[in-house]
């Protein structure tokens, strides 16, 4: 449990530190949803339960199709501006 | 010898995140972030789960992992741009300890801090106290401490042992199509329209 607490905790900072490198962000967004699906199966298999890893399989699908519309988004917004940085 | 590889994969997992969150190339960014996802599975897949371990290694690095690589090479980034040097790296520092010391605080104080949560510590404790009782009662070398040490390295895993015994992916199965029928259509449909989004928003409008 300690491991996806520090994970998610690692996750947020290197969110906040990186304000300007967008695919940092959301690298930073997969690795919270790591922590978060770590936490769910860990507590879920200490209690002997088989509800957490049906929710582990939703929750990394929805990271999948969250990855794949930031990517796109990222995307689009460097072919409209020529350039990736927040920050102008 | 399942709790040493526990250990190492875990603290191979924080060190690698870290790694990752604070390189400069993308490209070794996201090559850290490879690295994490595969020391979690191995850490999922050694204390029992099995399926989603594996499947962990198909969907991140097989999928997600290849598709930030795509669009890192087809977009052409200047290093120059996304760095952040001295002044404006250190404006976000405040905020970062502000947030970092507020979640452990809230963390913390839902979940005491407790010894016996660290496996290293609990590994060293077991062993001292399998060491106290070898001392006090010395004729303990026997049938008992030698099979602790056989089942230590020969009792592997219980994913070694249970490679042909499919009731975890049967139970999850029948959990998935049973109650939680509703929640997959719904997961189904999002994924529709997550692909239905990406060719509507990366389509060239002339």
């Amino acid at each position: 449990m300690n491991l996806s607490l520090f994970l998610f905790l690692i996750g947020i900072l290197g969110f906040i530190l990186n304000r300007k490198n967008i695919i940092l962000m959301i690298i930073a967004i997969e690795i919270m949803l790591l922590a978060v699906t770590l936490l769910v199966l860990i507590s879920s298999y200490s209690f002997d339960d088989n509800v957490g890893q049906t929710f582990s399989i939703y929750i990394i699908s929805i990271a999948g199709a969250e990855s794949v519309i930031g990517l796109s988004i990222l995307v689009a917004y460097y072919r409209l501006r020529g350039t990736i940085s927040l920050r102008t | 010898m399942t709790t040493f590889f526990v250990n190492i994969l875990a603290l191979g997992t924080l060190f690698s995140s870290v790694f990752a969150i604070t390189s400069k190339n993308p490209v070794i960014s996201i090559i850290f972030v490879i690295a994490t996802f595969v020391q979690a599975a191995g850490y999922l897949i050694f204390i029992g789960v099995n399926f989603i371990g594996i499947s962990y290694i198909v969907i991140y690095v097989g999928a997600i992992a290849v598709l930030f690589l795509f669009v890192i090479m087809m977009i052409n980034i200047k290093l120059t741009d996304i760095l952040e040097t001295g002044n404006q790296y250190t404006k976000n520092l405040p905020l970062a300890l502000a947030i970092g010391s507020l979640f452990t605080y809230v963390i913390f104080t839902i979940i005491p801090f407790n010894l016996n949560n660290v496996p290293a510590l609990s590994l060293i404790s077991e062993s001292l106290i399998n060491l106290n009782s070898l001392i006090l009662n010395s004729n303990l070398i026997s049938k008992d401490f030698i099979s602790i040490i056989v089942n230590a390295y020969y009792n592997l895993s219980l994913s070694d042992i249970n490679i042909t015994d499919f009731t975890q992916i049967e139970t999850l199965g029948y959990s998935l199509y049973t109650y939680g029928a509703i929640f997959l259509i719904i997961l189904s449909v999002i994924l529709l329209l997550a692909m239905l989004a990406t060719i509507i928003i990366s389509r060239s409008n002339k």
